[in-house]
């Protein structure tokens, strides 16, 4: 069971986009990615001498006949890729409904192992605090993927940088780690968060998706009392110009901390509003980051 | 139906919400203004808002908590059914707190009139029931009610405690003629240490508990009444102090004059001079003495034994206070001296003139009196035009008027002027007056309802005084607001005091006063306030005057006699008797109309609140 955004002409559209590393990884089985493994690919690596016990077929005859030397040709292997999905469940995506955070977190998630299941990667897919890291592979299993993700509620108060923790040490195989959340908390937090998929060199790749009233919190605020979904914590707000506008300097500055973490960390970023087409910035936003490719 | 400061409830047990509703609207102010807070994703850049505190430790609430707190509170007093309290009977006890009821009874445990007015009183509240509304008054020194509405039976007796006797002298009458002004007819009790005359009418509003039959085995010693003069021997003075004994037989009085002195920073008393005396039954005795110079001094009698001889302790003491200048005055007039009564004038010297010798006489001369007549130009002395009949530089005259169509009285009156102080100018009346315009900068005194009558005006280092109604003869006590006017005038002219060493208690301290203060007791009187009691007090005037001592007596021969029966006369009963209806009247029309109000405040600051959101959004 998928989300209605996925109908069939919009899982068309998404069958033209591929999840791409920006580096070779070791797989498990044949792929579509380029593999660190030498083999019997179909494209061409590099010569190195016969030894004994190499397979004759591969000795480059044209090579020994210039060179009266024995050669053998190496052919780079294309193995599936582990692509580690994490999306922020917790109360903050859903705490203003009308900002859409979590649907838009969610489906974007589900493109992208789609994406990979297509292509026969092996997806690890969680929502930290709501659904324990598990393994798909297959393009069928995106039908159990989307149920268990529709029949999650998302909320709570989960540690993001623990939860990341337990999601890494499922990982058997290094490969892409995609990151989905508002990354509302302090630089030091995200920073944390990222450490164990670091640890684990992966490819890493982090979705921002910031709503409106992320950007706008007084923006209809009939009271001066507001409370945070996650920790409770209640804060009181004069609503004067002034401090509207104070509001506006510092949500800047953090986003530009955010952008700042991922890029010392060559992680590849997209900021999302909810309020874009999903399609267009599936194309458009994340093939320019280089997150995806065009098959 | 339970009663708090004259307000009741019908439904009292809704009171008990008050705490509840306070607490509740507290809770959610605390909890975020509505009592619901509204969830933001985070609050980790909010909390970082310079100017916002991360929690509003400290409560205070905006403007519209207190007006949903009123609104509240003002439904659950409609809730409650608050209404004023109206009673079925009214009361008002009456109680005669003049100087003679000072007077200590030993046959009745050496208590006081007072305390046994009190404790009658008090049985007398005891003895009513059922829901009865009772108001406290005294007659003295003016008629004064303790509690400005009727209250329970528990309120009056409580504040029967603060009745105590005062130094003036019984009104009764005047009290039960003013609360029988009072529409809610009410019951009047009257207890006193008089009795009701035999030629009064029986009234069936007003009934009398009267301790007469107490009083009339009362004696007494009294100081009534003093003067001073010039003594013969330089820095001398001689005082003269009236001493009265309404006693049955020969009593021994002790007689002492203290000075009063400043040394230092206060005032003390030293003995000058001590007397003794006899005096028998009904006899006045005018006790001389010649004394050295002071400021003030306090005269008091002792007897050697007090009771029952001496029953009123409070006035065996009298206070003087030494004005020994003496003036000449030059009377131009077709009367004499003694016809105008001016030789009761003992501290000033009078010499008359005719007007057309006058300017001969002007030598040595502190002010002219012309009586009737005008000169021709101002007189380069201060001068007083009492009546005049023609017109003069600085006032003209309008037609004369006289009483017979309505009543001439004081209309208004300059407060400061030191013509009017120590003066109750409303019960000034007039037979005739000749109303005075004013001209050349001459500044009106008193004004009645026929128009200006006293004019007053400085100039050329020059004082004048222009009465448009004749003040004499002077004839001192018998006439005593007129008097006052006069020796004020005369004082205001002459540039000193003429007093006979006292004023008459009470005294509004007026606005002319910065202050007035006790210099024995070291109290301070505000302007507003009443002098009460007998003693020497330190005026400070709020003009250029300097301050000065003045002395304040209380002689009454009615108080102070107890040996004679003394009785006061009620009002006719003719009164028509209206019953008093409806037992309480609700305030909610006036509840509604101030939550009407309050609501609308409240919408008005939502609709700013918004206009300023909308302002800094857009």
């Amino acid at each position: 069971m998928l989300p209605e955004t996925f109908s069939p002409g919009f899982l068309r559209q998404l069958e033209i986009l591929r999840i791409r590393a920006r580096r070779a990884f070791l797989g498990t089985r044949q792929g579509g990615h380029i593999s660190i493994r030498k083999g019997h690919g179909i494209e061409f690596s590099d010569f190195r001498k016969y030894e004994l016990g190499d397979n004759p077929r591969h000795i480059d005859w044209g090579v020994y006949a210039r060179s009266d030397r024995l050669f053998v040709k190496r052919f780079q292997e294309e193995e599936d890729l582990s692509v580690l999905i994490i999306v922020d469940g917790s109360a903050s995506m859903t705490a203003v409904p009308n900002d859409r955070k979590w649907e838009r977190a969610r489906d974007i998630s589900l493109s992208l192992a789609y994406m990979a299941l297509i292509e026969q990667d092996t997806v690890i897919y969680s929502i930290p605090g709501l659904l324990e890291p598990n393994s798909y592979a297959g393009a069928k299993a995106i039908h159990l993927l989307g149920s268990r993700i529709v029949k999650s509620t998302p909320g709570g108060n989960p540690i993001l940088a623990r939860e990341i923790q337990r999601c890494a040490s499922k990982v058997r195989f290094p490969g892409k780690a995609i990151l989905i959340s508002d990354f509302m908390m302090p630089s030091e937090e995200i920073e944390k968060m990222l450490q164990p998929l670091r640890a684990k060199n992966l490819d890493i790749s982090a979705i921002q998706i910031i709503g409106q009233h992320d950007a706008e919190p007084f923006s209809g605020l009939s009271n001066p009392a507001v409370k945070d979904s996650e920790t409770g914590e209640v804060v009181f707000l004069s609503q004067d110009p002034e401090t509207v506008a104070a509001y506006d300097e510092l949500f800047e500055n953090h986003n530009r901390r955010v952008a700042d973490v991922m890029r010392a960390s060559q992680i590849q970023f997209a900021r999302m509003n909810p309020a874009e087409d999903l399609l267009e910035f599936l194309i458009n936003n994340l093939t320019a980051i280089g997150l995806l490719r065009r098959s | 139906m339970p009663d708090f400061f004259g307000v009741s409830f019908l439904m009292p047990a809704f009171l008990g919400l008050l705490p509840a509703v306070i607490a509740g609207l507290f809770y959610a102010y605390r909890r975020g203004g509505k009592g619901r807070e509204i969830i933001v994703s985070t609050v980790f850049i909010l909390r970082e808002l310079a100017g916002v505190p991360k929690s509003r430790q400290k409560f205070w609430p905006p403007p519209r908590f207190f007006l949903e707190l009123l609104c509240l509170l003002a439904l659950v007093l409609a809730a409650a059914g608050v209404s004023s309290k109206k009673f079925e009977d009214k009361f008002v006890i009456l109680i005669d707190n003049s100087l003679s009821m000072a007077a200590r009874v030993g046959s009745v445990g050496n208590s006081t009139l007072i305390e046994l007015a009190k404790r009658d009183a008090l049985s007398f509240l005891m003895g009513l029931s059922g829901d009865k509304g009772v108001k406290i008054c005294v007659t003295s020194p003016i008629l004064n009610c303790l509690s400005d509405t009727y209250v329970s039976l528990g309120s009056a007796q409580e504040s029967l405690e603060n009745v105590s006797v005062a130094f003036g002298e019984d009104k009764i009458d005047e009290g039960v003629n003013s609360i029988l002004l009072d529409p809610s007819e009410p019951q009047i009790v009257v207890f006193s240490d008089k009795s009701l005359a035999e030629s009064s009418k029986p009234h069936p509003k007003v009934s009398v508990r009267s301790t007469a039959e107490l009083s009339a085995e009362l004696q007494n010693i009294a100081i009534l009444g003093g003067q001073i003069d010039a003594g013969k021997a330089a820095g001398t003075v001689k005082l003269v102090v009236d001493v009265a004994a309404f006693a049955d037989a020969k009593n021994q009085v002790d007689l002492r004059i203290e000075s009063i002195e400043q040394i230092g920073g206060s005032y003390a008393t030293n003995i000058l001079s001590e007397r003794s005396l006899v005096l028998s039954d009904g006899e006045t005795a005018a006790v001389a003495f010649e004394v050295p110079k002071a400021s003030a001094y306090k005269v008091s009698l002792a007897l050697r034994q007090s009771l029952p001889a001496n029953s009123i302790a409070e006035d065996d003491v009298a206070y003087f206070v030494p004005d020994l200048s003496s003036g000449k005055v030059l009377l131009v007039s077709d009367f004499s001296v003694k016809q105008l009564g001016l030789s009761k004038v003992s501290t000033l010297s009078f010499e008359s003139s005719s007007l057309a010798e006058y300017r001969d006489n002007l030598e040595g001369v502190d002010f002219v009196i012309f009586h009737k007549v005008v000169p021709d130009g101002l007189p380069k002395v201060n001068s007083l035009f009492v009546s005049p009949e023609t017109s003069a530089e600085f006032f003209s005259l309008k037609p004369s008027r006289r009483n017979t169509e309505k009543v001439i009285e004081v209309t208004s009156w300059d407060e400061i002027n030191s013509i009017t102080s120590y003066l109750k100018m409303p019960i000034l009346k007039f037979s005739e007056v000749t109303p005075l315009l004013p001209q050349a900068g001459a500044s009106i005194v008193v004004t009645s309802n026929a128009g200006p009558i006293v004019l007053s005006l400085e100039k050329n280092e020059a004082r004048y005084v222009a009465t448009g109604f004749e003040i004499f003869p002077y004839a001192a006590g018998k006439t005593p607001a007129l008097s006052i006017l006069s020796l004020n005038i005369f004082k205001w002219l002459s540039g000193r005091g003429i007093s006979v060493g006292f004023s008459d208690l009470p005294l509004v301290v007026g606005k002319q006063f910065l202050k007035v203060s006790d210099v024995l007791a070291r109290n301070d009187f505000a302007p507003g306030t009443l002098v009460a009691n007998p003693g020497v007090y330190m005026g400070e005037y709020r003009d250029t005057r300097a301050a000065q001592l003045l002395a304040f007596n209380f002689f009454s021969e009615n108080e102070s006699d107890k040996s004679t029966r003394q009785t006061f006369v009620l009002p006719s009963g003719d009164t028509q008797v209206v019953e008093v209806g409806d037992s309480a009247s609700s305030f909610a029309p006036l509840i509604i109309l101030t939550i009407c109000t309050l609501v609308s405040f409240d919408l008005m600051l939502q609709v700013v609140s918004l206009i300023r959101r909308r302002y800094y959004r857009v």
